[in-house]
């Protein structure tokens, strides 16, 4: 047995660098439509070029040294940060590149169909934060890398990127691996889907079903410690980069908050930028579909982790309004720990949403079906199943094993040592049953018989319901999209037999890019109808009382006519923003009640108010001056004098 | 480092004490090429100047470095101490020594600038620090805070003022910055505190000593309103000294546990968004080398280790804790008076604390010390003393120059009111006589952390031979000293780089840890035996054991290699056949 195990070993060397000298890295077909550094950079430019309510300015660059560029949409450039504004941030994760299409989709649309908002609201847009990012997964072979290129010792050898992902299929995707025949102290955790052979999924032992293959991601061992891939270039995560609940000691965490350059550019953007009034963030968090949490508290008790329960009103409104309007209607849930639109709601008192922006669509089939047989044809390959039992290698069948086995023992007349048959490949099986001359009978791949006898549906006659990857799968076919690598068999030079494929990098997160132009049409109308939302602030009054000679009383109050509040409820408490400012220019020994200086931390929706009252003593009432100085409405002066 | 360079410094020094026998006189008396009294307080200019005195008069063993500059412009400065003869400081483990992070805590400084002065005089004159000079290296800050340091030393202050770094905020939220601090009204150099002259008061003087303002008996009428620190409404808002220089604290703009100022006043924006943290934060983590950590803090007599919030306290590990709790028991014999303490549980929560960062975020043993305790001057320092023996006793040992009296004054928002107190010298800072032996105790127990960094070496290997050419080999490696290569921390939340055992010459099949060299139970590691990754280090005062099985020809040069980022690496060498080595021979 020695003797096979040295043939196995290789052979699978060989194999596998057969097929990597064969790859043509082949590029991103199926993305073509998206835009890469040079095709963003054009697009702004062109922007920023036709119209005179766009300007493209910098935020900084990136760890690469890349400009991180954005638009700021105003009717009146000069005056743009003075006004209310709402920042629109993508790109933040570098897989999600459909952010940064429809963001620069959704600036295109703004300047051209809603020019009037840009009157009354600025509006920046970032369309790509994390450059470096999309530039992993645009320009070469594609691993879904989320974070920047910043070099990480991920699995602290002391060596940098020693490990890196391994294209074995030569598609230019990182997609899966089944290993196949794995040794004793890799126990099996997956096993085929017998309702669809292209799928994984863990065993429902409930359904006699047992585990047969490991699943790891496409690579080798480069650096012979037994683990795959594990020290690529992996960046930092920018959307754990952040103050709020940031997950320190996490490898992709980043040493400390801001350690970034992008995420310190964004930050200092908000930080100089006190005219935000609302932010709406395109990337893989999502607080739109699903409400944030309004329980949960940070370690010291005293944070949110999503949101205080007095804001729970503003993101059900405003939830509600983004499901009227999109067509996604899921979402993932991610930790929030270290995010940036969190922590602009946490700590900077900013009503702060997220969106995902597309997710699974409805299937047409699903929407037209309405009998319960038709799912069958759809889910479930009804191919007449001959009766044989899998082995466990490859598609052999145990009968041919068994044949095979008796064959040897009638051949040595001693028991064979089944302890080593996990090294057995199927070629060897091939090659054995050549030699004995025996038929080899292969297991079809389709549907276990037993997993099929017991149909997981509890009512007889229910529709089966396809699982989440099945309808990706039938999502796939519909469009036509190579969202999924078939598998191919490959001799790994570690693992043995593997298969290689599954599902692609991006595909379950970017849709094809002739859906682009309609979702960034949804994404838009609910940007301006969010701009409708916002907080409008008005004062009413002053009203002056002469209460006796050179005694007045002066009331006025600050109005927030808008449907959502100036700052967040939890803002309010916490005082994670500055205030605006209302003072009177009496002396503080001619004010009988009141205050010379007041703050005022926030003002309610729908009409709320923040009502301002002083009695003073006064010989010229007429000089006599209010001022409201606002970060985000600006600064108004109202004299007394004009009153009268 | 070179553990043979380092033995042959230990001989020479061995070699140089022997020779020249009456030894402990002179280190009795040894002096420093720079005089500096040490019973006298630097301001910033002063504290840089011996800095450099210090370098140029000691060139070989220390060197200076600003790290950047301060809100107002001064730099911070570093100081290297590092023996290059036995190694390049990275190479070694190293202490971090600071202080100053609130300006106002301004014998911190003195205490760094004595333990450098000390350090330095001691080489080749004082075997303990000469052998430890050799091994270690230091990192020495002796201000985070120099604008700070300064505007208190050159403007009106109070004992706890200027604590905050000098950029301009805006503590009131009124859009102005810095616009209403406190002022000097009565003239004395110091902001004391203001008493109003009030009827209806429930404060009066003592009749004894009326420089004591007490809380009238029940019953009795009292004639004083307390009013809080010297000042008037600059900005004519209404409130008095409400937005004084700078507002915030740097010690809470670390990155470990850091939190907005909601929950932590004086956080900052984020983590190192102050200059000062900022340039420390930097250079510190570029020195994983660091494995012990001091600040320098007043008041109160205290050591102090993390966590600073009871949530961490897991973070601390009952190993972990063992080693602060044998460097603080030795602390606190080194310091009668001072008491060893956990930040959150004997003091009050802090979030995103220097030292917290150190040892939560790092993985570095560290202690902040609250400098002086003004129980000290007292005849005994154990029992309370009521305000009027305090007085008794400063008048009798500081001749009253720690208070002025009070003196009324015609406020322009208050009326009459009185002013006067503690100066700024008062209640937190040593008295200049009792600065030196201060700064000796707290050096002495950095010294003795210091000392305690990891030190390894390999004491012994056995060789078997089971066949022609396999082999077992056991390698023991000892640490000598009570802080490990790895905290136990460092090895949960996986800071740093894990420790790594090399082999060369040879072609290792398995290598693992045993439990001694008597143990026939090999706990191997799954792949390349060449290269052993020790997440878990080597503890304080302990052996560790490594086995290997490898192939090789008899008589073979095998090399072993440990690295730790925390202590200096260690090789031995040896040829191939069976028996035992000690290679403390």
């Amino acid at each position: 047995m020695h003797r096979f195990q040295f043939v196995i070993k290789q052979s699978g060397l060989i194999g596998a660098i057969g097929a990597m000298a064969m790859i043509p890295n082949s590029a991103y077909a199926q993305f073509d439509g998206y835009l890469d550094h040079n095709g963003l950079r054009d697009a702004m430019r062109t922007i920023a070029s036709k119209s005179t309510d766009a300007e493209l300015r910098s935020l900084g660059k990136s760890l690469d040294g890349i400009q991180i560029e954005y638009l700021t949409l105003s009717g009146s450039i000069d005056n743009a940060d003075k006004k209310p504004a709402v920042l629109i941030t993508a790109g933040i994760d570098g897989r999600h590149l459909v952010g940064t299409e429809t963001a620069i989709r959704l600036a295109r649309r703004i300047l051209e169909e809603h020019n009037d908002i840009l009157d009354e609201v600025t509006i920046y847009v970032v369309p790509r934060l994390n450059p470096d990012g999309a530039n992993q997964n645009l320009n070469s072979m594609t691993r879904g890398a989320i974070g920047n290129n910043r070099v990480i010792d991920a699995d602290r050898d002391r060596t940098i990127d020693e490990d890196r992902f391994d294209d074995l299929n030569g598609d230019g995707f990182i997609t899966t691996m089944r290993r196949l025949n794995p040794p004793i102290d890799d126990q099996p955790t997956h096993l085929v889907d017998p309702e669809d052979p292209r799928l994984s999924i863990k065993p429902d032992l409930d359904e006699g079903q047992r585990a047969t293959f490991t699943l790891y991601s496409e690579g080798l061992d480069n650096d012979g410690d037994g683990l795959l891939n594990e020290d690529g270039t992996n960046g930092v995560n920018l959307n754990q980069n952040f103050m709020h609940m940031w997950p320190e000691h996490e490898t992709h965490a980043g040493r400390y908050p801001l350690s970034e350059p992008e995420s310190k550019a964004i930050a200092k953007f908000v930080f100089d930028h006190e005219n935000i009034v609302i932010a709406y963030t395109l990337g893989e968090h999502d607080n739109l579909v699903n409400l944030p949490d309004t329980k949960g508290k940070d370690i010291s008790g005293r944070a949110p982790k999503g949101i205080n329960e007095k804001d729970a009103d503003l993101y059900k409104r405003i939830g509600k309004m983004y499901k009227d309007i999109s067509s996604q209607d899921s979402a993932e849930k991610e930790s929030v720990a270290g995010s940036f639109h969190a922590w602009l709601y946490a700590q900077r008192g900013i009503p702060s949403f997220a969106s995902s922006v597309w997710s699974l669509p409805k299937l047409e089939a699903d929407s037209a079906e309405n009998d319960d047989g038709a799912s069958e044809e759809t889910t479930l390959d009804s191919v007449n199943v001959p009766k044989l039992t899998p082995s466990g290698i490859g598609d052999i069948s145990q009968e041919t094993v068994d044949e095979l086995i008796a064959a040897y023992e009638a051949e040595y007349g001693e028991p064979i040592d089944t302890s080593m048959m996990d090294m057995v490949t199927p070629e060897m099986i091939i090659g054995f049953a050549a030699q004995a001359g025996i038929e080899v009978q292969r297991v079809p791949e389709e549907p276990e018989p037993e997993a099929e006898k017991t149909p997981k549906s509890k009512k007889a006659g229910q529709k089966k319901e396809l699982s989440e990857d099945a309808k990706w799968l039938a999502y796939f076919e519909q469009e036509n999209f190579q969202g999924f690598v078939p598998w191919e068999q490959i001799n790994h030079p570690t693992f043995g037999l593997v298969e290689v494929g599954g599902f692609i990098p991006l595909a379950k997160t970017n849709p094809p890019s002739s859906k682009l132009d309609e979702i960034a049409a949804e994404q838009t109308d609910f940007v301006v109808q969010l701009i409708e939302a916002r907080p409008m602030v008005t004062t009413v009054g002053p009203e002056i009382k002469r209460l006796a000679d050179g005694i007045f009383e002066i009331t006025i109050a600050i109005v927030n006519d808008g449907k959502m509040p100036t700052s967040t409820v939890f803002s309010q408490s916490s005082r994670t923003i500055r205030p605006s400012i209302v003072s009177i220019s009496s002396d503080v020994d001619h004010i009988i009640e009141g205050r010379r200086v007041s703050r005022v931390w926030g003002i309610n929706a729908d009409g709320g108010r923040s009502e301002h009252h002083w009695i003073i003593r006064s010989t010229d009432i007429d000089q006599e001056f209010i001022t409201i100085n606002d970060p985000r409405f600006g600064n108004h002066t109202l004299r007394l004098g004009d009153q009268q | 480092m070179k553990n043979t360079l380092r033995s042959i410094t230990i001989m020479g020094a061995l070699a140089v004490s022997s020779l020249f026998a009456p030894m402990t006189l002179a280190q009795q008396q040894v002096p420093s090429k720079v005089d500096i009294s040490w019973n006298r307080y630097y301001d910033s200019d002063e504290t840089t100047e011996i800095v450099h005195k210090l370098v140029k008069a000691y060139p070989d063993l220390l060197s200076v470095e600003s790290l950047g500059k301060s809100e107002q412009g001064r730099d911070l400065w570093v100081i290297t101490l590092n023996n290059k003869k036995t190694g390049k400081d990275t190479d070694k483990p190293a202490m971090y020594i600071d202080g100053n992070v609130h300006g106002n805590e301004i014998q911190a400084t003195e205490t760094v600038l004595y333990s450098i002065w000390y350090l330095t005089k001691s080489y080749g004159e004082v075997d303990q620090l000469t052998e430890l000079i050799d091994r270690v290296a230091f990192y020495f800050v002796p201000s985070q805070n120099p604008d700070g340091r300064a505007e208190w030393f050159a403007n009106p202050n109070s004992p706890h003022s200027a604590r905050t770094g000098q950029r301009p905020t805006d503590n009131d939220y009124d859009g102005q910055l810095d616009e209403d601090g406190p002022d000097d009204l009565d003239g004395d150099g110091h902001i004391t505190q203001m008493w109003k002259i009030d009827p209806n008061g429930r404060y009066r003087r003592n009749e004894i000593d009326p420089r004591i303002i007490e809380r009238a008996p029940q019953g009795v009428d009292g004639n004083l309103t307390r009013l809080g620190s010297e000042g008037i409404d600059n900005d004519g808002d209404g409130q008095v000294n409400e937005d004084g220089p700078g507002g915030y604290d740097m010690n809470r703009n670390w990155a470990s546990d850091w939190q907005p100022n909601y929950i932590q006043y004086g956080a900052g924006e984020y983590p190192f968004d102050s200059l000062e943290t900022n340039v420390v934060a930097q250079f510190i983590l570029k020195h994983p080398n660091i494995a012990a950590g001091q600040s320098y803090h007043n008041t109160g007599g205290m050591m102090l280790r993390g966590p600073g919030a009871s949530y961490l306290d897991k973070l601390y590990s009952r190993s972990d804790r063992n080693v602060y709790d044998q460097l603080g028991k030795a602390g606190e014999d080194l310091l009668p008076y001072y008491d060893y303490m956990v930040i959150h549980a004997d003091l009050y929560t802090v979030h995103g604390g220097f030292v917290n960062w150190l040892a939560e975020g790092l993985g570095i043993v560290s202690f902040t010390n609250e400098l002086w305790t003004d129980s000290r001057i007292m005849p005994d320092p154990s029992r309370e003393f009521t305000q009027e023996e305090r007085m008794h006793w400063q008048d009798r040992m500081l001749f009253g120059q720690t208070f002025t009296d009070f003196t009324e004054y015609e406020h322009p928002q208050h009326g009459q009111v009185l002013i006067g107190g503690g100066t700024k010298y008062s209640s937190r800072v040593t008295p200049p006589f009792m600065l030196e032996e201060g700064c000796h105790r707290n050096f002495a127990f950095t010294m003795f952390h210091a000392q305690n960094m990891p030190d390894l070496q390999f004491k012994w290997a056995g060789v078997k031979q089971l066949e022609d050419q396999l082999w077992e080999i056991t390698v023991e490696i000892e640490n000598t000293k009570i802080i490990p290569t790895r905290l136990g921390i460092s090895a949960t939340k996986k800071i740093g780089f894990p420790d790594m055992l090399t082999i060369e010459g040879v072609t290792p099949v398995l290598a693992g840890t045993v439990s001694n060299r008597y143990d026939r139970t090999l706990n191997p590691v799954d792949e390349r035996p060449e290269r052993m990754l020790i997440e878990s280090g080597i503890r304080g005062k302990s052996m560790s054991t490594f086995r290997y099985l490898v192939t090789g020809k008899s008589g073979t040069r095998v090399k072993l290699g440990y690295s730790a980022e925390k202590a200096s690496d260690i090789h031995a060498e040896f040829h191939l056949k069976p028996g035992e080595i000690d290679f403390a021979d």
